[in-house]
């Protein structure tokens, strides 16, 4: 039992990592730049002279952490070009000189030839009057393509264009004849065997780990502490965002789960304890359409007849307060008076599915616990039909129930997300569904992780009850069977 | 016993009924353009005739619709429209804001206002922009059928060879020598660098463009990755002559694969369908990509525990004596024989991507917008509940469909 229980809760372990690596995926590849949500703190700065400016997005980049590799082991050829040399550029342009890196099989050239250009660029930029505007506009236009180029092709083409313009300019020539001898270089130089020889490297201080166990200049204190980061839209804690909605969402699934457990075992135990009277069948063909009814399509059905204003209004439509919240001077009890109507329907909804699933579950592992040799013997002694149903052959009818839990938990979780929107219910589900569309990542990565790590948690405590209940499982073989 | 079987399940009238159903909707999902669409089926002129609707040619430079008729050249000698006569999700303003099928419904011909015939009608109402409703129910099909086939296509695919592989080998069942072991773990690293990281250019150059060779080059990578693997493998031959290498180890291929079973059976799957898709741009091909992959457990789980149970028949033991080579049995022998328990899970897991698929577009989530779906529709009523058209005829094509599958599902299961 204990090994089994050790075991278990080992097997958590690599659950947990994966699915903080697909968080971690998620937050790494969301499009847009990590300096914008602290651009605020860096407004505050004054940044008359563009020398200070790139100073202190230098230092900023160096305290998120935005040039550090990836995670702890990389698998890259020997030709790619090293931290030092990708740092401070944009992802554009670091994906180009990746590429030219493993055209040329020499990343330094590459870094210089880069680099040229946006000397060339620079020169363009700084300039005051001397060259034509027009033909500065076009050769601007030119040369920011050249920055994020990848090929040679491109880059010759690019070149010509350029050259073509005829700027006439001395210190532009000067950049423009390094940046043409840069390129010859970079065609002739190539140790192509480099981008073919793959080489293995560990990092201990990556992005990964920061974004795990936090940085050390405590702008984030890691997701193991709860610290997700700034949510881009309210500027608040994701987590405290976060706890606020789990209430909601936590409360009505512990509330229908009960309630379909309530309901759903007796009619299950009745039904398979006389396969093919009347009360099966209906049952059984009523659980089969209501276990088939999509949830979306149940809770507009109810809003539409029982929130309706032309039907029936028995219910509000939305939300879980009355409009305006709660006055103050009421206690706890009254605001759940108040707020019941408001969850009537959810409930409802929530209820159907797992009510479905849980009472057909019940209901075929009653029907073959009807066919033993006890219940058989019970029959034989006289015993009414309810008592061996209930008493008899429920206990062990009991134990596909409990891994019925398994199955209820994540679908409280996952399901919430369809019903709380329809309902506009402030839980985890909604709180997705908004950060979707807002695209506020911080957001998206938090609701990911943590209701994997629900979804997770109740598998555990479902197979930690099923140990607990069913002594006969040769708890070693219990994974393999 | 598979023909009595058979002759059981044929017997039950609710299964004939879900497999006519289905049949209907796969007819109707393959005849869609012709059935409802707004250009014409035949145009007859004084200069020829032309199929606009097969085509998709346009006629005098112009697309010509069916709210162009009135418009069309005075050489017009027949046109044939199709039964519906809209195209899914077209905006026809004189009819919008939820006109119900009974209301009556109007059509600008030339500037003056005139009420629909009886055959021109929006039978199932229209949407906010006068969207026809039933045009998008027809078309809908289409994307809600091919979405649960190419989904359980995929899921089919991995769960199937998992389940197969673990299932017949099971832990003692892969025995390999040392050297070999040994060669093949430290070639996973090379193989995934000239498989991956060389490619990764080759691979996201394309996605942009188009998907289908971005998903050759990415098989291709994939088939790269097992080559390096099968070199660095027989370099392990070359280690035989050495003693220590040439011992054999078990490779536990099934506790491998159950517990990658296991841990992707405990990730929240909508959750994380949502989240990729909130990265990724919307498209429907991502949709199907990541329904698949995160639904073949179920079948990998079905089918390991099928062919584990036939690996230990008499007629298995037979064939293993008789010298067959280890993938012959399995998909020979054993195979065809576990296929009835298999079908059920791929008929469920078409189901549940159909489910997936219509709750993201009712939320309007990895769906693009234009693309008009049994969940896009539905989704419309939640601007309006008294458009009762808008949540009962999707809503019940969606439940229709399920509980025909599950109900296939169901019968297949319990009477082989």
């Amino acid at each position: 039992m204990t090994t089994y229980l050790v075991k278990r809760l080992l097997w958590f372990i690599p659950g947990v990592f994966l699915i903080t690596l697909l968080a971690f995926a998620i937050s790494v590849n969301a499009p847009g730049d990590p300096l914008a949500v602290y651009k605020s703190e860096l407004e505050k700065i004054d940044t008359e002279n563009r020398e200070q400016e790139t100073l202190i997005v230098q230092q900023w980049r160096q305290k998120l952490g935005l040039d550090l590799p990836v995670f702890y082991l990389s698998l890259t050829s020997v030709s790619s070009p090293s931290v030092e040399l990708t740092a401070n550029l944009s992802a554009e342009e670091k994906i180009a000189l990746k590429r030219l890196s493993f055209i040329s099989g020499n990343a330094s050239n590459s870094k210089l030839l880069q680099s040229s250009f946006y000397g060339m660029w620079q020169v363009l930029a700084d300039d005051t009057g001397r060259i034509e505007e027009k033909k500065r506009e076009l050769a601007l236009v030119r040369i920011n393509s050249l920055k994020t180029a990848d090929n040679e092709e491109k880059i010759q083409l690019l070149m010509d264009e350029v050259r073509k313009l005829q700027i006439i300019d001395p210190l532009f020539q000067r950049q423009y004849q390094n940046s043409d001898k840069l390129f010859r270089n970079w065609r002739i130089e190539t140790t192509i065997w480099k981008s073919w020889t793959p080489t293995f490297q560990i990092h201990i201080d990556n992005k990964y780990h920061r974004w795990l166990f936090g940085d050390p200049y405590g702008i984030s204190n890691g997701v193991i502490h709860g610290d997700f980061g700034k949510s881009i839209i309210t500027k608040l804690p994701v987590s405290q965002t976060i706890f606020s909605r789990f209430k909601w969402s936590a409360t009505l699934a512990i509330i229908s789960i009960l309630i379909a457990f309530v309901v759903s075992v007796p009619v299950g135990v009745w039904a398979g304890a006389r396969p093919g009277s009347w009360f099966d069948k209906i049952t059984n063909l009523k659980l089969f359409v209501l276990y088939c009814i999509p949830g979306f399509w149940m809770g507009t059905l109810l809003l539409m007849v029982f929130a309706n204003p032309d039907v029936l209004q028995w219910f509000p439509a939305s939300g879980i307060m009355p409009p305006g919240g709660f006055p103050k001077e009421i206690g706890f009890f009254e605001k759940m008076i108040a707020t019941l109507p408001y969850l009537v329907l959810p409930i409802c909804c929530y209820t159907y599915a797992s009510f479905a699933f849980t009472s057909r579950v019940v209901r075929s592992s009653i029907r073959d616990n009807m066919l033993q040799d006890h219940i058989r013997t019970a029959k034989a002694k006289g015993l009414p039909l309810p008592r061996i149903a209930f008493k008899h052959a429920f206990r062990n009818a009991l134990l596909p129930a409990i891994t019925v839990f398994s199955e209820v938990f994540p679908m409280a979780v996952g399901g919430s997300v369809i019903i709380e929107t329809i309902f506009n219910i402030p839980g985890m589900g909604f709180e997705t569904v908004q950060a979707v569309f807002n695209r506020d990542y911080p957001m998206i990565v938090a609701v990911c992780t943590l209701s994997a790590l629900l979804t997770m948690s109740g598998f555990l405590v479902a197979d930690i009850l099923y140990a607990i209940a069913d002594p006969r499982i040769k708890l070693k073989g219990a994974t393999n069977g | 016993m598979a023909e009595v079987a058979t002759q059981q399940i044929s017997k039950s009238k609710s299964f004939k009924a879900a497999v006519l159903f289905l049949i209907f909707l796969a007819s109707i999902s393959l005849t869609a353009s012709i059935i409802a669409n707004d250009k014409p089926l035949f145009v007859k002129t004084e200069s020829g005739f032309w199929f606009p609707a097969f085509s998709g040619e346009t006629y005098y430079n112009q697309d010509l619709r069916f709210a162009d008729l009135a418009e069309m050249p005075s050489d017009t000698i027949s046109v044939i429209m199709p039964p519906v006569q809209y195209a899914p999700g077209a905006t026809d303003i004189e009819n919008s804001g939820f006109k119900s099928p009974g209301q009556t419904q109007f059509k600008d011909e030339s500037g003056s206002r005139r009420m629909l015939r009886a055959w021109e009608r929006h039978h199932l109402g229209t949407g906010k922009r006068g969207e026809d409703i039933l045009s998008g129910l027809i078309h809908g099909t289409r994307i809600s059928l091919s979405a649960g086939i190419y989904c359980a296509m995929i899921a089919g695919f991995i769960g199937i060879l998992l389940g197969c592989v673990a299932g017949y080998y099971g832990d003692r069942g892969i025995v390999i020598p040392r050297g070999i072991a040994f060669t093949t773990i430290i070639g996973i690293l090379p193989a995934w660098f000239y498989a991956f990281n060389v490619r990764t250019y080759l691979i996201t150059a394309d996605i942009p463009v188009s998907t289908s060779t971005a998903t050759l080059q990415a098989m291709a990578s994939i088939m790269a990755f097992f080559a390096v693997l099968a070199i660095f493998a027989s370099l392990g031959l070359l280690l035989n002559y050495i003693r220590y290498f040439n011992n054999k180890v078990n490779f536990p291929i099934d506790w491998v694969i159950s517990r990658i079973i296991e841990i992707v059976n405990s990730l929240p799957r909508l959750i994380i369908i949502i989240s990729i898709a909130a990265i990724s741009r919307p498209s429907m091909a991502n949709i199907i990509m990541l329904i698949g992959l995160t639904y073949w457990t179920e079948i990998a789980r079905i089918t390991r525990a099928e062919i584990m149970r036939i690996r230990n028949t008499d007629y298995i033991a037979s064939a293993k004596s008789s010298g067959a080579s280890p993938w012959r049995i399995l998909f020979k022998q054993a195979l065809p024989n576990a296929l009835p328990v298999i079908s059920v899970s791929l008929i469920a897991c078409i189901a549940s991507a159909i489910l997936t698929e219509s709750s993201l577009s009712f939320l309007g989530l990895g769906v693009p917008v234009d693309i008009v779906t049994w969940g896009s529709l539905l989704a419309g009523a939640r601007e309006q509940f008294d458009a009762w058209w808008l949540v009962v005829f999707p809503g019940a094509m969606i439940f229709l469909t399920i509980l025909s599958l599950n109900k296939i599902a169901d019968t297949i299961s319990s009477r082989s």
